[in-house]
């Protein structure tokens, strides 16, 4: 059985329809991408699956995991007092109260930033101090700290340098394979994602408008750019 | 100096106003980080409420404070979940409510001999030590709940959308913030007053923020600045014969712009 069922899920906020008539399936251990274009509904998708927002119909399910890491679009983190780096990236690990404050999880942290190449000095600087770029890695690094089964990617990676980038696609695909983790990563670097996933999903806004959404690697619907690349990842995969 | 220390009164003072400010100080870090300082104002005006309430119907006030306060903390916790309207209005509905119910109860039980007043600006001069006793169990009562839930706490008011995705019912724990706020503030209000007690919770963390990095190091340097306050302010006020509230407020003020200077010597330095 496949470990994420998405079936006929719809969102409606008012008279907006958001997503319409959803269904996909993603099976353990596979690296998904999901593209769409702007206000396709892709974030809201991950909403739904991480039980933040209640879908209109339809239903979905997740099952054999332990833990679902998320990096999130956007991180709101409150700048009103200062926090380290260390403490954002605790957040991640699952809470033990009082004895967190005296625990000795560095090995768990140190291990988590030097995955997304921050340095181990960086753990004790304030959160707020940090660039974008480097602020974002620290996200990330929160959301794999847990070494979770799933991971669920928002377009996390605006405000990273280049180099940074494809270091980070690539480091998913590494975990990806040695650990078997399932990653369904929304994006919009769509030659990035093609080049690193197995499958690539597509929201298009023509659903808006009654048509199904699209399941790319399956060829159900198409939206032009993203088929055709699609498409030639699917040829890739069966000449090798 | 030392005849400070040779009366009674001055020993509780000392003695309730430590323990208080410890609490109010982490707490506070809590509230400031959640942007919830207006919130804290509002508790502590229903809470008095509370107060007149009690003294009208000779209920003893501190016990009606603690009830009224955790209900209204509850109330204002639902109305955040649910409500689409400004949050700080409506603190700010329930402030004014708060105040108008306590000014309305206090006039009509104006006869009583229990001091409207005491509560509005506290007297921590004048806490029993049956007071000291019963603030202190609630105040340690509450701290060990803070130290429980850090991390979850932490989580909440720093980034609640992420906790969100961790833990199904991270509201619960919203609300059990929301709850210790109302009854921190309902046992400070003999100590700072209902309308200063704001100034407990937020200058200590605004103190720290000028220097710490971390947010443990925040609530430890806030720590300090609360019990370094409280102990010369309640000194200030004995020796200058001063209400013992303003000389808090004004030693803690003092300490604010001690840390700016602090600040701006270590940035000039490094």
């Amino acid at each position: 059985m496949s470990q994420i069922i998405v079936e006929h899920l719809s969102k409606k906020i008012g008279q907006n329809i958001i997503l319409n008539d959803v269904s996909f399936t993603i099976e353990k251990g596979e690296y998904v991408g999901l593209i769409g274009p702007n206000g396709a509904g892709k974030s809201t998708l991950l909403k739904i699956l991480l039980g933040l927002v209640n879908q209109s119909s339809g239903t979905h399910h997740i099952s054999d995991y332990g833990f679902i890491g998320y990096v999130p679009q956007q991180y709101i983190l409150q700048e009103q007092l200062p926090i380290s780096v260390r403490e954002v990236i605790r957040m991640g690990l699952p809470s033990h109260g009082i004895v967190s404050i005296f625990k000795n999880d560095s090995s768990q942290i140190e291990h988590a930033v030097q995955l997304v190449d921050l340095p181990i000095s960086i753990l004790s600087k304030c959160f707020h101090d940090l660039s974008g770029g480097q602020k974002q890695r620290v996200v990330i690094a929160r959301a794999m700290v847990a070494e979770p089964d799933i991971l669920f990617f928002d377009e996390p990676l605006s405000g990273v340098d280049h180099a940074t980038k494809s270091y980070i696609y690539q480091l998913l695909a590494k975990i990806n394979k040695k650990k078997r983790m399932t990653i369904l990563f929304v994006s919009h670097e769509v030659e990035n994602i093609i080049e690193q996933s197995d499958r690539v999903l597509c929201l298009n806004k023509a659903m808006h408008y009654g048509c199904h959404p699209i399941d790319f690697a399956r060829g159900e619907v198409a939206c032009s750019t993203a088929v055709e690349i699609s498409q030639k990842k699917i040829h890739h995969h069966h000449s090798l | 100096m030392l005849d400070l220390f040779s009366y009674d009164f001055v020993i509780r003072a000392l003695l309730i106003g430590t323990i208080t400010s410890i609490t109010t100080a982490i707490l506070g870090n809590f509230i400031v980080a959640a942007r919830q300082s207006v919130m804290s104002d509002m508790l502590a005006h229903t809470a008095l409420a509370g107060v007149g309430i009690g003294i009208f119907f000779h209920v003893s006030p501190s016990l009606v404070a603690f009830v009224v306060s955790i209900i209204v903390s509850i109330i204002l916790w639902y109305f955040l979940q649910r409500s689409s309207r400004a949050p700080e209005a409506m603190a700010m509905l329930l402030l004014s409510g708060g105040l108008a119910t306590a000014l309305f109860f206090a006039h009509l039980a104006k006869n009583n001999p229990i001091s409207f007043e005491s509560f509005l600006f506290g007297s921590i001069i004048t806490v029993t030590f049956y007071e000291v006793v019963y603030y202190g169990i609630i105040n340690i009562g509450v701290l060990l709940i803070i130290l429980l839930l850090w991390d979850k706490l932490v989580g909440v008011v720093f980034d609640i959308p992420y906790m969100h995705t961790r833990i199904a019912c991270i509201h619960v724990y919203e609300m059990v913030f929301m709850v210790l706020i109302g009854i921190i503030v309902a046992s400070a209000l003999k100590v700072i007053g209902g309308l200063l007690v704001g100034a407990l919770f937020v200058i200590p963390a605004l103190c720290a923020q000028n220097n710490a990095q971390s947010f443990k190091k925040n609530v430890i340097y806030s720590i300090l600045y609360a019990v370094v306050s409280i102990w010369i302010g309640i000194s200030i006020s004995f020796y200058w014969d001063i209400p013992t509230s303003s000389s808090i407020i004004f030693v803690l003020i003092a300490c604010f712009l001690f840390s700016r200077i602090l600040n701006y010597i270590s940035l000039k330095s490094g």
